[in-house]
């Protein structure tokens, strides 16, 4: 392991310990107050490395920052893989990855399973950030099953979750995209804040969150070397559709969309 | 560290009276093993000496520098593999350290291409000729290219992706192919790379990254704060001299240890950090290097934008190397070196 590129203090996926130190309070007065999360099925974590497959929404990766707090407030590190959309964008990519968020390849979580940190993948990708709010709670496709080979290659179990409400604090209404034309920058997200409050405009809405956390599967259990790649799209489908149902009973669930403060 | 199965006795430097070069000869002088030191280099000792404040007196020169013989050639020049073969057989080199590379971008790209390529062919083709036991070159992790799709940390088994739009970038990238090919065709001539980190730091020397992180003002790019990481260099000269009395063959990274984010670099070296937009960066770079202002090509607010770290255990597992300096104590060092 690369022991000799760690630093004292700084982290060489570039997690910043200080700003859990600096912004831990907020945080977690945001989780609580705000959000008011309500996790369940936290017995399902195993001890060892896993992957945490959630669904992805938002116009900004909230849910890869409730994740990484949630785990924080319980001694527990989790490592959101986000797309290279958000992790090479100015300022919020850097944001992210003081948090603990990193670039999402292979090599890179290869690497954080190795040191026996759990990653979070979010299998929709970009996709699952830029759909808009009329689709809200509706997973799209999980592309090619690329984590579930990466649970194969790293022998780590995959354990799906839920998460509800991310596209509630920060609803995508429409995307402008005809400013961004040839630069990297694929489209600049419209919400009720953003951008007309400039940077204040990545302010979450007072949603209410839940996670529900399912049991691990295990999957060198289910596949094999000899495996073909429709057998791992099938798996990949098959947990698609359990946080999809998933979600669909939280929502149900849930007493009311958006809270107002103090209230529950 | 690793039992070492031929430690030269004659050690030929080119470039030897660089940044590294002079750092190295230093190292050797101590080194009771080595007998003769023969220092190439395109600019005349004499001239050196004098610069680096030593008198002129042979006597004072010979007992300052024992065991030095120095010998003035332009490596870029017609006939210079010739003329380096002759020398390195005469005085009976057994090793051969090849330095012979700029360690800043600098405007005369024609030239820069010269003494980095022409210049490495040359040697090659010298140390083959002589022919050298063991020859070692030194890279730079620059030649990884600061790519935003890069690894949180490059090994070796990387590709060197360059730089599109710098030369000198390339010409390093060139350098380690031409001497990849020449061990394959030349299995007598053991031959080491090594990849060295960003160098920091050393008294009287400006380097590139030097001169850049100990403006007053450092302008960086408004939105991105990669993370670096920094080599002192009297690492980076241990680590020659580590390759040169070491078996390993093929590219090694020499890399810094620890990480931090440009931004507390610059914190930390009490400098005034100035993000500027991206755009305007690379258009205000560009304008400044045009007019010959400043020496960094625009490509470079690449370097400034993306990580290129990269992972040093390949090399501390081959021959046993630690670097002496962390990023703490390179940056407490530097920040008092260069106090304003």
């Amino acid at each position: 392991m690369t022991d000799a590129l760690e630093d004292v203090a700084f982290d060489v996926f570039g997690k910043d310990p200080g700003f859990g130190r600096r912004f831990g309070k907020v945080l977690d007065a945001l989780i609580e107050q705000v959000f008011d999360l309500d996790i369940e099925g936290e017995e399902h974590l195993p001890d060892g490395p896993y992957i945490l497959v959630g669904n992805h929404a938002g116009a900004f990766p909230w849910d890869a920052v409730v994740l990484i707090r949630a785990f924080e407030q319980r001694q527990a590190v989790i490592r959101p893989l986000l797309e290279d959309a958000i992790m090479t964008a100015p300022f919020l990519g850097t944001w992210m990855s003081r948090l603990g968020c990193v670039r999402a390849s292979q090599e890179n979580a290869l690497r954080i399973l190795d040191r026996n940190e759990p990653v979070a993948v979010f299998p929709e990708g970009f996709l699952g950030l830029s759909k808009v709010y009329r689709h809200r709670y509706k997973l799209v496709r999980f592309g090619r099953g690329g984590f579930v080979r990466l649970a194969m290659k790293a022998g780590v179990p995959l354990v799906p979750v839920a998460i509800l409400g991310a596209e509630d604090t920060a609803p995508l209404l429409t995307k402008f995209r005809f400013l961004f034309r040839g630069t990297f920058v694929s489209y600049l997200p419209v919400t009720p804040l953003f951008p007309w409050l400039g940077p204040l405009g990545v302010l979450p809405l007072p949603a209410k969150w839940k996670i529900r956390i399912l049991p691990p599967i295990d999957v060198g259990a289910r596949l094999d070397d000899n495996s073909s790649s429709a057998d791992v799209t099938e798996l990949a489908q098959s947990i698609h559709d359990q946080i999809q149902s998933s979600l669909d009973e939280l929502e149900d669930s849930r007493p009311a969309r958006f809270r107002l403060l103090g209230g529950s | 560290m690793v039992k070492l199965s031929h430690a030269p006795r004659v050690v030929a430097l080119t470039g030897a009276f660089g940044f590294l070069g002079r750092r190295l000869i230093r190292l050797l002088i101590e080194d009771e093993r080595v007998e003769t030191i023969v220092a190439i280099d395109v600019r005349d000792p004499r001239e050196l000496l004098r610069r680096e404040g030593h008198p002129e007196d042979p006597q004072v020169v010979l007992r300052e520098f024992p065991k030095v013989s120095a010998h003035q050639l332009d490596l870029a020049e017609r006939g210079a593999d010739r003329r380096l073969a002759e020398i390195l057989s005469s005085e009976g080199a057994d090793a051969l350290c090849h330095l012979a590379f700029l360690s800043n971008p600098t405007h005369r790209e024609e030239l820069a291409h010269e003494v980095e390529t022409i210049g490495t062919m040359h040697a090659l083709y010298a140390a083959q000729a002589a022919p050298v036991k063991r020859l070692v070159m030194s890279s730079s992790t620059i030649a990884y290219g600061a790519h935003p799709d890069n690894p949180a940390w490059l090994t070796e088994e990387h590709p060197l992706r360059g730089m599109e739009g710098s030369r000198y970038v390339q010409d390093k990238v060139d350098a380690e192919q031409q001497l990849e090919r020449f061990a394959l065709e030349n299995p007598g001539v053991s031959c080491i790379a090594l990849r060295m980190s960003a160098m920091l730091g050393g008294s009287r020397t400006r380097n590139f990254w030097t001169r850049y992180l100990t403006r007053k003002v450092v302008p960086t790019v408004m939105g991105y704060d990669p993370l670096f990481q920094f080599l002192y260099p009297d690492d980076a000269v241990r680590a020659l001299y580590f390759a040169l009395r070491s078996d390993a063959t093929g590219a090694y990274n020499v890399a810094g240890q620890g990480v931090l984010p440009l931004s507390r670099v610059i914190e930390r070296l009490a400098r005034t950090n100035l993000p500027v937009p991206a755009t305007w960066f690379s258009a205000t770079l560009a304008s400044l290097w045009n007019l010959q202002l400043m020496e960094m090509p625009a490509v470079f607010m690449q370097y400034l934008r993306w990580s290129w770290v990269c992972d040093g255990k390949k090399f501390r597992d081959a021959v046993g190397f630690e670097v002496q300096y962390d990023i703490d104590t390179l940056l407490d060092l530097v920040a008092r070196e260069f106090d304003r």
